[in-house]
């Protein structure tokens, strides 16, 4: 372990690299995780992500945001294992999306009159809910739709950075982020009522 | 067309201000600061008018930022500094593959 081999010179970008990759590993597995909804699963993307990250560092850009551009390469060896399973990523919910309306925790919250009093209705809901249940509903979003959640959500990219890591126009991914988000409201809500976390005539 | 120009000389006054709808359908864009200052400010201006809407906007912020620190709090499963190491290795590995064979290959 003390004496190192002599390497070839190319071996002097893997400090450069792992500069560069080891601050953002954690996040990038945390990624993983719910890209392919399974830790084993998960390490094996990230492990792949990195060797090809490491081949192709050449084509990172000095002084360009590091995080999004491994984001994108482990974003396309996740696309590569769909294909290799032979699974398309999904386009269609699992849910009746289209009938997930906006502000539909607004409206669930005020049906069960956790509006009245003033206060904060948000927050009071946040508080019954913890990190396991986002968690969840992450989850359980359907493949496109969760591959922009967490972006959002996890690694906290803009709107342009999640086109740039997804490779999709700016609009399509700000449709698919925001529709997730109902979904996400959806979910969150049936997990909160079904672990009695809210109660209350919901149902008028 | 009298309603038309009814509203272009509105427009010409500076008073195009956001309906309801207008501003919803902007909610969550609002929300991500993913607007442009000229509609951020439009937004602004019917939230000042409209409780109606303010209320709902403010919820969806409080919403979404707290989802947003949630997630932040997800825990791993696995020993991620175990994981690094791994990482390092493999690294190492590609880096420097045993040197015979691209020994070989150079001669
Ligand atoms: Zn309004």
């Amino acid at each position: 372990m003390e004496t190192n081999p002599p390497s070839p010179p190319e071996s002097g970008s893997i400090g450069d690299f792992s500069v560069l990759l080891e601050p953002i590993l954690a996040s990038a597995l945390k990624t993983a995780t719910f890209l392919t909804r399974n830790s084993e699963d998960a390490e094996d993307l990230v492990q792949e992500a990195a060797l090809q990250a490491f081949r192709s560092f050449d084509q990172f850009e000095q002084g360009t945001n590091f995080k999004a551009w491994f984001l994108k390469v482990q974003h396309n060896c996740f696309l590569g294992r769909l294909r290799r399973d032979a699974r398309r990523p999904q386009t269609v919910a699992i849910e009746d999306e289209e009938t997930v309306e906006n502000l539909y925790l607004y409206e669930q919250t005020r049906g069960i009159g956790m509006h009245k009093g003033g206060g904060d209705p948000a927050g009071k809901l946040l508080d019954r809910l913890d990190s396991e249940q986002i968690a969840l509903a992450l989850r359980a979003l359907p493949d496109e739709f969760r591959v922009v959640a967490t972006l959002y959500f996890v690694e906290e990219l803009t709107y342009e950075q999640i086109a740039q890591v997804v490779d999709r126009p700016l609009n399509t991914v700000r449709s698919r982020l925001h529709r997730s988000r109902r979904l996400l409201q959806k979910s969150l809500w049936q997990m909160a009522r079904e672990r009695g976390i809210v109660s209350g005539n919901a149902d008028e | 067309m009298r309603w038309g120009n009814t509203m272009l000389r509105i427009k010409a006054f500076g008073l195009d201000i956001y309906g309801c709808q207008e501003a919803l359908e902007r909610l969550d864009d609002y929300v991500d600061h993913e607007l442009s200052p000229e509609e951020t400010q439009k937004v602004r201006q019917h939230l000042k008018l409209c409780h109606h809407c303010a209320r709902k906007f403010s919820f969806e912020e409080e919403l979404i930022a707290g989802m947003k620190s949630k997630a932040q709090r997800i825990q791993l499963p696995a020993d991620v500094d175990a994981f690094k190491a791994k990482i390092n290795a493999l690294l190492k590995q590609e880096a420097a593959p045993e040197s015979d064979q691209s020994a070989a290959s150079t001669n």
